[in-house]
Order: structure tokens, then C-alpha cells, then sequence
């Protein structure tokens, strides 16, 4: 029997994905008080979304919308690293050590960031299992017949800027990692715990932790998911 | 023995005996339980506290090991995700997942 003509599961689900979409948002919002954060309410959203996509048995929404959202946590993950280098000197603004010295808006930039994982989790999620959903109906490409047919200039022209606007990106980075005043810290005590949290408003210290001294990680990490997703599009286009 | 070594074992043992590439993924995924559950312990105090700075409880338990798990399942999930697509591509092509039959294809 059809997922779809159970009035069991439309029933429970049409009742239960309003409530899951509310609870995502609070959890998104509260973590910096309560245990939660952007990225548990990344992973409750993207369930819900694919548990009804798994149901349905087809898009509710199209790709376009998840990548859409999956980018704009980048860019605004992206946007923090290098408003904090020009407002700051550091990116981030200084998060990532726990002196409290050139942290520029202490008490938005935890909620920013968490609101960035939370887009950039919820929108790779779907992305990630809607390939295993609808590996069937992806188009099928031959990426040797596809280069040849494709292969213009202006293809040539973009492939190169991405790589050289990529490298220039990775040396500012690097730039700013040997250049950055002071002494980056690696092991912290209690106390600069205590002053950190108290500077910027955060309860909770795994969140601290997490979006503070450890963002560069987090930032690692939300791109290792985005190459994630376009790995696995790459592989279920061809054939 | 403790509960994380003999996680390890059986995914050890998993990933050189048994033949299905599915199952191997999934002692992968095992040992990277085991990492997290060993991570989780060194930051575990006893009787402590969730970490968050206006309970009353004084103790409480360390907030580092578990910042950093964070981070560990993503990369987790990010790699079962693509080992279970390049897996499904390599059925698509040789219409097997068995180690030993991959042999002969």
C-alpha cells in the first residue's frame, strides 16, 4: 500500500509538521540559554521535511528552495568573518579567541551565527537524503559528453575565476591566521569561560563554545557539508 | 571491558569480515560512536550538571568535549551520506554490494 493513501500517516503528519516547525524555531532560538542551538534545529527541520517528502512520495518544494537556503547560511556565515576582519581586525570579530579585546556586536553576533548553521544544516539535510529519495528521477549525464557539448570560453572563463576568487579567498585566510595580533589560546580557564559568556549573553557554554572560540571550525564544517551535497548530486546525475 | 572497546571490536571485526559494503559503512559509523561516547566520557563528571551558567548546581560537566562532538557528527553524517551514494552509483553499475563478487565484475 501506498505511504500516501494511509490516512494514518497524512493525518499524524499534517498534525505533527506544524508543531515540529515551531519547535525548531524555538530550539534555534533558545540555545543560547537552554540546550539546543542552530544546528539540533537544523536537524529536527530537515527530518520533518524529509519524513514528508518520504510520505508524499514527491518534492513539496523544488531544490532550488534548500539550495537557496543551504547558501544563505554560508553567505551569512562568510559575511560575519569578514565584517568582523573589517570592523574588528579579526574575523569574526575576534571569536576566535577569548580575550575580549575587538569583539564587535557581542550580543547579535551568537544569534546570527546560530541562525546561519540552522539555515545552512536544515537546507543540506533535505538536499542530502532527497538524493537517496528521488535517485530515479535525477537526470541522467554523461559528464565526458557533457564537457565536449558544453566546452565554450565563457564556461572556461567562470571555471578559472571560481578557482582563482577560491585561492585568493584561502590566502586572505591564511593571512589573517599568521598575521592576527596576540597569542591565539589554545586552553582556556574557567574564568575566561566566565568572562566570555557573560560578555555576549550566552547561558549555555556548549554554545558558547561551539559559535565562540571554535567558529572557524564551525565554518570548516558547514562547507565540508556544502561539498557534501554537491558530491552527491554530482553522483547521482551521472551515469 | 569497557563498553567503547568492545564497540571497537565489533567494528573492527565487522570491517574485515563481513562482505556487504552497506555493513561496512555502518562499523564505520560504529567506531565513530565509539569516538564520540569516548570524547563525551572524558568531559563526564559525576552527578554534574548540564553545562549552562544559571542552574544552581555548582558542578558541572565539561562543555569542550561535547562542542567538539558536534562538529564530529556532521562530518559524520556528511560521510555515511556519501559512502551510502557512492554505494548505491556502484550497484546502479555492477548490480552488486558484495566485496567478493566486485572481484570479478
Amino acid at each position: 500500500m501506498n505511504l500516501r493513501e494511509s490516512p494514518i500517516f497524512t493525518t499524524t503528519l499534517g498534525k505533527i509538521f506544524p508543531f515540529a516547525v515551531v519547535f525548531s524555531l524555538y530550539v534555534a532560538s533558545y540555545g543560547a540559554s537552554f540546550p539546543g542551538g542552530g544546528f539540533q534545529a537544523g536537524v529536527m527541520l530537515g527530518s520533518i521535511m524529509v519524513v514528508v517528502e518520504l510520505v508524499m512520495e514527491r518534492r513539496m518544494y523544488s531544490d532550488m528552495v534548500f539550495q537557496k537556503i543551504e547558501l544563505s547560511g554560508i553567505v551569512v556565515l562568510f559575511a560575519l568573518a569578514i565584517a568582523g576582519f573589517v570592523f574588528a581586525g579579526r574575523p569574526f570579530g575576534g571569536l576566535y579567541q577569548l580575550r575580549l579585546e575587538g569583539l564587535i556586536w557581542s550580543n547579535a553576533v551568537f544569534p546570527i551565527l546560530s541562525l546561519a548553521i540552522f539555515l545552512e544544516v536544515s537546507g543540506s539535510m533535505v538536499l542530502i537524503f532527497r538524493n537517496f529519495l528521488f535517485w530515479d528521477q535525477a537526470p541522467k549525464l554523461n559528464p565526458i559528453v557533457l564537457a565536449k557539448n558544453n566546452l565554450s570560453w565563457r564556461r572556461i572563463e567562470r571555471c578559472v575565476t571560481g578557482i582563482v576568487l577560491g585561492l585568493l579567498l584561502l590566502a586572505i585566510m591564511l593571512i589573517v591566521y599568521f598575521l592576527s595580533p596576540g597569542q591565539v589560546s589554545v586552553r582556556a580557564d574557567k574564568q575566561a569561560w566566565l568572562d566570555l559568556a557573560q560578555h555576549v549573553g550566552i547561558n549555555n557554554v556548549v554554545t558558547l563554545v561551539y559559535l565562540g572560540p571554535r567558529v572557524f571550525d564551525t565554518m570548516m564544517e558547514a562547507m565540508v557539508v556544502v561539498l557534501t551535497v554537491v558530491g552527491m548530486k554530482h553522483l547521482g546525475k551521472c551515469t | 571491558m569497557n563498553l567503547d572497546l568492545w564497540l571497537l571490536f565489533v567494528a573492527v571485526w565487522g570491517l574485515i569480515v563481513v562482505d556487504n559494503l552497506i555493513k561496512k559503512v555502518m562499523c564505520l559509523s560504529i567506531v565513530e560512536s565509539m569516538l564520540i561516547l569516548e570524547f563525551l566520557k572524558i568531559g563526564f563528571v559525576a552527578s554534574g550538571a548540564a553545562p549552562i551558567l544559571n542552574v544552581s548546581q555548582r558542578v558541572v560537566v565539561d562543555p569542550v568535549p561535547q562542542a567538539l562532538m558536534l562538529t564530529a557528527i556532521v562530518i559524520g553524517m556528511c560521510f555515511n551520506a556519501l559512502a551510502c551514494a557512492v554505494i548505491v552509483r556502484l550497484y546502479r553499475q555492477t548490480g552488486t554490494v558484495l566485496v567478493s563478487e566486485l572481484g570479478n565484475v
